[in-house]
């Protein structure tokens, strides 16, 4: 199978323009530009049922009609590198080593939703991607593909690199756009959504690194080429960030639809020193912890929420035997707590009892009434916060209990680990 | 309009309404921490969570707007056990410090838990805490003169730093860090100390922020709240006294959208130190010897009739001269002129005693050019540009203040021109700094550039094409244009002043005491006048000239006839006309006056002369001064009367839109202390007049008998909140 | 006739056989002062103000004993002490109005006031009923700090929860 993301990745200089037109860059802009209408670049994509790759899913065609044609403020496209999920590293190494596909997709976008300025938000760690980005973004500048009348179609567009100051948050599209304003990256209550009210108030369409890398290469090879790949509702191929106890973790570009199985055991080489599986994390911290009973379960938003997780950001992280659930949880557990907010009640204090509460149990300090505790907690976060944090930060701790729940009362029971750790670390 | 079932209970209500106001028509109580209906709605609390038909989340009442045949539950399992499930939460780090808490008692926290809580505590752990200071056990910290802070109590709703940057456009009260870390706090070593910085400890629903004067003085509970108004300045603040005995303890606000929109100044919240103040006068006083010294009322009254006889029979009515206050009742007043008027018989009464450039007196029943306010409170936040013309309005009226902040939160421009910057100019479009007395050049300037430009609105003006040419003429001569140099404004701020000016759908012009004081007052007036017919905004309802005054009660001082030419109502005076405050002054001197009665005024501090007043008042006969507090003008006074503060009397005040809204008295009197209207009840009785007042009600049921502006008014209705009457 | 007889003659020797019976049973009566009563463990005399084990007062004077009071016998002044914290500068109970119903030591959130065994504290003058912080207060060891009048007021050195009398 072909990879399309991921084709040019290790091309030597693939991040210089000219190494990148030589490989096929730039064909979709001129291509966009000169015979498409914005309507049918936006109707492409909705043909190519792209999905948002951020983690939410969202058909990416679906949420640029969203954005009021008639209105006359400014329009805004974001793009959200705030790659903060543990176990994501893939946007990454798009923008790393392939700026220009995603400054392409940008251009390609920002033309079909009428935005002039478009922002890349990157994470504040990624210094070496912001470095990267930016003289991308100049060199572009040079050869007339940003700045004023792109390609001589009169169309104008300036982008810029931002960089957060690193909070996990950020990653939520709210708060990114507070934060890119200079306020306190707090997310905002939605409705309303950016596609009406975003970016200093004006329509505002934000898309993950992924997602729009892949703009550039539906607009070159059409919507039906895209949608023939992968799975009928979620079409073309995802890059899987593969972690954990397997013997050779990365990224992985594969179309959707793999099997669990297939992604650890056949791309990923299978676990370390041949140990057997106890845990997988699908998508990223955030989702739900799958058991090794849903080996087969094929990595698509459908087949992975059927499976009762979620496919998020496609961060596979694999745990084996000599794992402690227990112990991951409350790691996941501190994760989150540092990372929340304070905006609202739920996640500012719920995150932090869900860490003590795991914190004892880690020390042999637990409570029977705790495992009940810790889900009725989790009972009252989930669904209850202004941003998916909040349910990020309690649904693995819930799924945990649910699936693992003999680890936690062996913990508490025995006040200590079911598996003998050793020197080794989750 | 949108119809929706709130508990099976149905409503119409506007669109665009939320959930939380329509349960709110319906008497549904939605608890919420973090809602503020003049704060932008954040939805952080989630106390508010309902369950909203074919939704599968909660929603939050404070922010989903209603949609057509929307079905709403407040009461079911679902929302019971959120809202339990929030409550746990907070508590879980909410110190139980409830008994030495200022706020319990009134607390919302203690009140929700209460009603929606749960009352077992599964929470093990140690709760958190903010230290301040490592080797202290507690951890309130001063982050204000008035303000203490306890971090460990708060919920994080934030409404103190919404308050602080969206109403007050400060920004010396933020959040810093996150999770459960945040903290709301001040910069380092820079105070909150802006005039607005009490609300946040009315605002605040836990004890995380509170009074530094109201620290550990006393329950609420064992307090009571007596509804009232605030008697600082002319916005006329609706206030909550709470006393205990005889003692105020605390003033909160008490929301009139009308007039405060819920929030007070600090001089307000915490400036009532004077009513309880240990040298309150608490008995009459007499000079004896060049001493004075405390003597019985009866003596007191026999001893100043007298004299005012005396003098009255030696050398007629006209040697005795009263001067109000805009600092007492409407009904205070209107017995202080007519003690004058009929009993000794003469029109010496005036009030204006800190000023030598005095306004002529409003001549009719309908407003016109002197009167005060043209338009209400309410209607500067709905101006499109607002000029505040010499007026530190921070300072003189805060309130006011407010809505011009609110005005420019909505978009409007502000125009600030002052002698010396203030700190309203922050907020200006355009600030300017004339110097001083160089208010008439300026807006001749300024009136020039528009004729001069033809900016000006021929239509809507209503000028004549011979008006225009006048105005032309005069504001065009080369002596104004050599003194439009001496204003230091460049020509180049003029025409974008002009800009701004031409270009506003409504201008509303505030002017302050410097403008009201000012020698050339008429003059500054009229050519406000010609700004606004000149820009066409003459009938419009958000636009027009107001003059703010300075006391709490000027307004109803004017309107009670406090004038030497006006009865109350500001019926003209058929005779001679009596004396102002200046010329009383030159005919003390002139021997002419030889009595003087002074009510709540204190000359020797207000007037721009200080030794002429001091060196006049003391040749006069009989000086007698009716006051709270020994005050310059009482150091220096033959007999001193001590009248009673605003909380140990009923009346009316009337601010200085005109609104007339009722005092209520809180406790009796201090000692031997009178009200002032009583005062002048005895008085007169003690002069063979039927002065048979028995309550203040029956004083203001005369006056709206008299003055034509208070009638129909309703002494019973002027109560409370939005009953307050309104002068038309 | 004979009825009133009957009535006089037969009622008042049956009445006084009632006297005479009791003349000859033991005492329910005891020779107080000589003698005294052991009270029962849930008797409620003076109040007694506790301390915390580092000398400390316990009461922060939050008012909720005055709230609680049926009769208003309690009055209090809070403060702020030289460490920011709050204390009670006045608490005076006046034990002429006091009903000891306790709600006062069911209602301290700060198990500051209790209800001792004392009840030998009356006095010829009403201002000596009126019991100051300082008469009220008992040391870390729970004794009785003051002894302004060893016949009619709390007596030093003495547990006033132990005290029976």
């Amino acid at each position: 199978m072909e990879k399309i993301l991921f084709k040019y990745i290790d091309f030597p200089e693939q991040y210089r323009i000219d190494t990148y037109i030589k490989n096929g860059g730039y064909r979709g802009l001129p291509k966009a530009l000169e015979e498409l209408s914005p309507v049918q670049i936006i109707e492409t994509v909705k043909k190519s049922g792209l999905r948002g790759r951020g983690g939410a899913g969202f058909p990416t065609g679906l949420k640029w009609g969203f954005v009021p044609k008639d209105s006359q403020k400014p329009k805004f496209l974001l793009c959200n590198a705030d790659e903060g999920e543990p176990g994501t590293f893939k946007d990454r190494s798009l923008i790393e080593n392939n700026p220009h596909q995603l400054i392409e997709g940008m251009i390609i976008a920002s033309y079909a939703i009428g935005a002039h300025k478009a922002f890349i938000y990157i994470r504040g760690e990624f210094a070496f991607g912001a470095k990267r980005l930016s003289e991308a973004i100049g060199e572009c500048y040079k050869n007339g593909y940003l700045g004023k009348n792109i390609l001589g179609s009169g169309f104008d567009l300036d982008l810029d690199v931002y960089r957060g100051a690193g909070a996990y948050v950020c990653g939520e599209e709210t708060s990114l756009m507070e934060s890119i304003e200079g306020e306190r990256a707090n997310p905002r209550l939605k409705p309303p959504f950016p596609a009406s009210v975003g970016l200093y108030k004006n329509p505002t369409v934000i898309n993950n690194v992924e997602t729009l890398s892949n703009i550039s290469h539906i607009v070159l090879n059409g919507g039906e080429w895209f949608a023939n790949i992968g799975m009928p509702k979620s079409t073309g191929t995802k890059i899987f960030s593969l972690s954990g106890h397997v013997n050779k973790p990365g990224n992985y570009e594969l179309p959707m639809g793999i099997t669990v199985r297939e992604l650890i055991f056949e791309h990923g080489g299978g676990i370390k020193d041949d140990r057997k599986l106890k845990a997988v994390i699908p998508g990223g911290v955030s989702t739900p912890i799958l058991t090794p009973a849903s080996l087969d379960v094929k990595m698509d938003f459908e087949s992975l929420y059927e499976a009762g997780s979620l496919l998020g950001s496609g961060a596979t992280i694999v745990m084996d035997e000599t794992s402690c659930i227990v112990k991951a949880a409350y790691r996941i557990s501190k994760f989150f707590e540092h990372e929340s907010c304070g905006k609202c009640v739920p996640c500012r204090e719920g995150t932090r009892w869900i860490r003590l509460i795991l914190e004892r149990i880690e020390n042999g300090k637990g409570r029977e009434e705790d495992i009940e505790l810790l889900r009725d907690i989790c009972t009252n976060i989930i669904a209850k916060t202004v941003c998916p944090l909040g349910d990020a930060a309690a649904v693995p701790i819930m799924s945990s209990i649910e699936k693992f729940r003999d680890e936690y009362e062996y913990h508490i029971k025995n006040k200590k680990c079911m598996v003998d750790l050793g020197t080794r670390f989750v | 309009m949108v119809t929706l079932t709130i508990d099976g209970k149905q409503i119409i209500v506007e669109e665009g309404t939320t959930i939380l106001k329509a349960a709110e028509k319906l008497g549904i109580e939605i608890p919420t921490f973090c809602y503020h209906d003049q704060l932008e709605t954040v939805g952080a609390c989630r106390m508010c969570l309902v369950e909203v038909e074919k939704i599968p989340k909660l929603q939050v009442a404070c922010a989903t707007v209603v949609s057509e045949g929307m079905v709403v539950r407040t009461d079911s399992p679902q929302v019971v056990n959120a809202r339990k499930g929030v409550l746990e939460f907070l508590l879980i780090n909410h110190p139980l410090d409830c008994p030495v808490c200022d706020k319990g008692g009134e607390c919302e926290l203690q009140n929700l838990v209460f009603k929606y809580g749960s009352d077992k505590s599964r929470f093990v752990e140690g709760k958190r805490r903010y230290i301040v200071d490592p080797k202290s056990k507690y951890d309130d910290l001063a982050i204000g003169p008035h303000i203490i802070r306890n971090m460990n109590r708060c919920i994080q709703c934030r409404k103190c730093v919404r308050f602080i940057n969206e109403i007050a456009g400060e920004d010396d009260l933020g959040t810093f860090k996150r999770g459960s870390k945040t903290e709301i706090n001040i910069l380092p070593d820079i105070p909150i100390d802006n005039p607005y910085s009490g609300n946040v400890t009315e605002i605040c629903p836990v004890g995380a922020l509170t009074s530094k004067s109201f620290r550990y003085k006393i329950r609420v509970w064992q307090t009571e709240a007596i509804p009232t108004v605030c008697p600082q300045c002319a916005d006329g603040c609706n206030i909550r006294i709470w006393k205990k005995d005889e003692r105020i303890y605390r003033i909160t606000s008490r929301r009139n959208d009308e007039v405060d929109e819920g929030f007070l100044c600090d001089k307000g919240r915490f400036g009532f130190d004077f009513v309880n103040h240990p040298d309150r006068l608490k008995n009459p006083l007499i000079k004896k010897n060049g001493k004075l010294s405390e003597a019985p009322w009866d003596e007191t009254i026999k001893f100043v009739t007298s004299s005012f006889m005396k003098i009255k029979g030696e050398t007629g009515s006209d040697s005795l001269a009263g001067v109000g206050s805009g600092k007492v009742t409407n009904e205070d007043n209107y017995l202080f002129q007519k003690f004058f008027r009929s009993v000794i018989g003469t029109n010496n009464i005036d009030h204006r005693v800190d000023s030598k450039n005095l306004l002529p007196s409003p001549d009719t029943q309908i407003r016109n050019k002197y009167f005060g306010m043209k338009n209400t409170i309410n209607q500067i936040a709905n101006s499109k540009l607002i000029l505040v013309l010499g007026c530190d309005l921070e300072k003189e009226h805060p309130i006011i203040n407010l809505r011009v902040i609110k005005a420019r939160r909505k978009g409007s421009s502000i125009l600030v021109a002052n002698p010396v910057s203030t700190r309203l100019n922050r907020f200006a479009q355009n600030g300017l700094l004339y110097k001083q007395r160089t208010e008439t050049d300026f807006l001749n300037g300024v009136l020039r550039e528009i004729i001069e430009t033809k900016q000006y609105d021929n239509a809507k003006s209503g000028f004549s094409s011979s008006e225009i040419e006048d105005l032309r003429r005069k504001v065009s001569s080369s002596d104004s244009l050599k003194a439009l140099q001496t204003t230091g404004i460049g020509a180049e701020n003029i025409k974008s002043f002009v800009n701004a000016l031409v270009k506003a759908e409504s201008i509303i012009i505030l002017c302050g005491a410097e403008i009201i004081s000012n020698p050339k007052n008429v003059e500054i007036i009229n050519s406000l006048y010609d700004l606004i017919r000149l820009t066409g905004h003459q009938d419009k309802d958000n636009s027009g000239v107001n003059l703010l005054w300075k006391h709490s009660n000027s307004q109803g001082t004017l309107d009670c006839g406090i004038l030497p030419d006006r009865l109350p109502g500001y019926v003209r005076i058929s005779g001679k006309p009596g004396l102002n405050f200046n010329l009383m002054l030159e005919a003390v001197n002139q021997g002419k006056i030889k009595a003087m009665y002074i009510m709540g005024s204190d000359p020797l501090s207000e007037y721009p002369d200080r030794e002429y007043v001091k060196s006049t008042l003391g040749k006069l006969e009989i000086l007698l001064v009716q006051d709270i507090l020994i005050t310059e003008t009482a150091k220096i006074a033959n007999v001193i009367l001590p009248g009673a503060s605003f909380a140990e009397k009923e009346g009316t005040f009337t601010n200085v839109e005109g609104r007339v809204q009722k005092l209520n008295k809180a406790f009796d009197p201090l000692a031997d202390s009178k009200a002032d209207g009583q005062i002048i009840c005895l008085l007169a009785q003690a002069m063979g007049h039927e002065f048979e007042y028995r309550t203040p009600k029956d004083i203001f049921k005369e006056l709206t008998g008299v003055s034509p502006i208070y009638s129909g008014m309703d002494w019973e209705t002027l109560g409370l909140s939005k009953k307050q009457g309104k002068v038309k | 006739m004979f009825e009133v007889f009957k009535t006089i003659f037969l009622a008042i020797p049956k009445g006084l056989s009632v006297t005479f019976k009791y003349l000859f049973t033991k005492a329910i009566t005891v020779r107080y002062p000589e003698q005294k009563l052991t009270l029962s463990p849930r008797y409620r005399g003076l109040h007694y103000l506790k301390r915390n084990e580092d000398g400390s007062e316990k009461c922060v004077c939050c008012g909720l004993c005055a709230a609680a009071c049926p009769s208003g016998c309690i009055y209090m002044e809070p403060a702020e002490d030289e460490f920011g914290q709050r204390y009670a500068k006045v608490y005076e109970i006046n034990e002429l109005r006091c009903i000891f119903c306790g709600y006062c030591q069911e209602a301290c959130p700060k198990e500051a006031i209790f209800l001792g065994k004392e009840y030998e504290f009356s006095n010829d003058q009403r201002e000596k009923m009126i019991y100051k912080k300082e008469d009220l207060l008992v040391s870390i060891f729970g004794q009785r700090m003051k002894r302004p009048d060893a016949r009619t007021g709390p007596s030093g050195g003495v547990r006033p929860d132990e005290h029976s009398g």
